[in-house]
């Protein structure tokens, strides 16, 4: 018999949430707090209203600082690699499951017929010839015998792969779950609903399936540079699974702004903004009015800018200015 | 600091105070995420999703002091409306691989020797209501009164429930001993 308390520790020790998947979800959530205002870089050729000036207003107390990305080192668990395995015996045969957690490269081959190195997290359930890895985070690289019965396949929140007798590689991270396969021929399902079948040297990528997977996919887009074109469309698949109730529906929106910008599209960014602000309020629609009033003044002038002035909790003396020259009489 | 001062300096949108917040409840909320949801849920999305609701919403809560039941009715909520939405994909043809939610896997249905797994895999059986009380009172060791103020109910329901809980949990798991003093365990009193 097992000790019901010591037991129960041991189960919260294994659904702890481990630092890196903390850092992950922050990482998202630091976006958040940084000043939309530097938005507003993108009126300076050509700028109606003497950005520099306004910028330097902007960054005035009544904005919230932009926050130190500052971390408490994950270190600790950067030197662990570990894998515990669970040997047992069942009816008909071993089954074996591993959890896998490596932040260096690491390997395991249980059984003849399946080899694996992997950097990163999941499980790995089964016994031959059928094997199951859920893989939660990072690559895992899967060599299996070729015609040799094996049925071994690699799940992942957003894809799943099914093989038989190949070599192939499984990343999965910010951006979604991404497929390369070295030897042979796998199919790829993802979740969000299209298929692949892919031979060697083809690759396949599966975005994120849930509005907030799709907003964190991105902002890691942003973080690497990718085009406007690419995390629009990203920001888009979010919106299209996201109604106006979901939590994330309103950031998506917000993260629109800045790609649109950078494309051009002024009148849309302008767009992006008030859509924001008809669903959201608080700080950071606070911030985003001051962007929507300066967008709205430089692309049409009075008419649509009055209300997002008026709107303003704590207008710049500019921006109070403005208010008063558009006043009517 | 204390939480109710560190959620008063966040209302009053002190530089730092968020991050801080989010700093002290997001491995609390990412942990709540990853025991009371599924296997196909994504917790990081889903504590994403808390804090998405927190921003919007923090400058509404009127009694600081009850920030950490307020935080938890919002993961519920959030945790319900996921439970939903994979419920719903399941039945999409062709949005998501068949037989993912058919309870435990081929694999996870050899039978297991470690307590500790078939524990965590029973909880995954229970509803709702009986998983939530072990996760916070059993998992998490929060006293019966502050389980009480996070779910809404009295005290005593969360004894009761807690010891319906551990007995279907017991039913599915054997091995796990009654090792609680009786008149304790009975009352689901674990402290």
């Amino acid at each position: 018999m097992s000790d019901y308390r010591d037991t129960m520790r041991a189960v919260a020790a294994r659904t702890a949430p481990d630092a890196e998947a903390v850092t992950r979800v922050r990482r998202r959530l630091d976006a958040q707090l940084q000043p939309t205002t530097s938005i507003l870089r993108h009126l300076d050729d050509p700028s109606p209203f003497e950005v520099e000036r306004l910028r330097r207003r902007l960054r005035g107390p009544h904005l919230p600082k932009r926050r130190s990305l500052a971390w408490p080192a994950v270190g600790l668990l950067a030197a662990a690699v570990s894998l515990f395995v669970l040997g047992t015996r069942s009816g008909t045969g071993t089954s074996t499951e591993l959890t896998l957690s490596a932040s260096e490269s690491a390997s395991v081959s249980p059984s003849p017929l399946l080899r694996m190195d992997y950097l990163g997290e999941g499980t790995l359930s089964g016994a031959d010839p059928a094997w199951l890895v859920e893989w939660e985070h990072g690559t895992v690289s899967l060599a299996v015998t070729p015609d040799a019965g094996a049925d071994v396949r690699v799940r992942t929140l957003d894809a799943e792969v099914r093989v038989l007798g190949t070599q192939f590689d499984v990343t999965r991270d910010e951006l979604g779950t991404a497929v390369e396969v070295v030897r042979g021929r796998v199919e790829v399902l993802c979740t969000l609903g299209e298929s692949a079948v892919l031979t060697a040297g083809e690759t396949h990528a599966c975005w994120p399936a849930t509005p907030a997977g799709l907003l964190g996919r991105a902002l890691a887009l942003s973080d690497r540079g990718a085009s406007p074109e690419a995390r629009l469309a990203t920001l888009d698949a979010g919106l299209q699974l996201a109604p106006t109730s979901d939590p994330a529906h309103a950031e998506l929106l917000a993260h629109r702004i800045q790609p649109l910008l950078d494309q051009g599209s002024h009148r849309e960014a302008l767009g992006a903004a008030e859509a924001y602000l008809d669903v959201a309020s608080g700080a950071r629609a606070e911030e985003l009015r001051h962007v929507a009033a300066h967008l709205a003044l430089a692309l049409e002038g009075c008419s649509r800018a009055l209300p997002h002035l008026r709107g303003l909790g704590e207008p710049t003396p500019e921006e109070r200015a403005r208010l008063e020259a558009c006043q009517p009489d | 600091m204390n939480n109710t001062q560190l959620v008063l300096d966040a209302q009053a949108n002190k530089p730092g105070a968020l991050g801080r917040l989010f700093d002290q409840w997001l491995p609390v909320v990412l942990g709540w995420c990853k025991r009371l949801g599924s296997g196909r849920i994504n917790a990081e999305d889903a504590a994403h999703d808390v804090f998405e609701i927190v921003l919007q919403r923090l400058s509404s809560l009127r009694d600081p002091s009850v920030f950490s039941s307020w935080l938890y009715g919002i993961t519920r909520r959030v945790l319900a409306g996921h439970r939903r939405r994979a419920w719903f994909r399941k039945w999409l043809p062709g949005i998501e691989p068949e037989g993912i939610d058919e309870g435990p896997s081929p694999f996870r249905r050899a039978e297991q020797s470690e307590v500790a797994v078939r524990v965590q895999h029973a909880l995954a059986q229970l509803t709702d209501a009986h998983r939530e009380v072990l996760v916070l009172c059993d998992l998490e060791e929060r006293a019966d009164s502050e389980v009480a103020e996070m779910l809404g109910v009295p005290k005593g329901t969360v004894k009761s429930r807690l010891r319906r809980a551990r007995i279907n949990l017991r039913a599915l798991v054997p091995e796990l001993a009654a090792d609680l003093h009786p008149q304790h365990a009975a009352n689901g009193d674990h402290r």
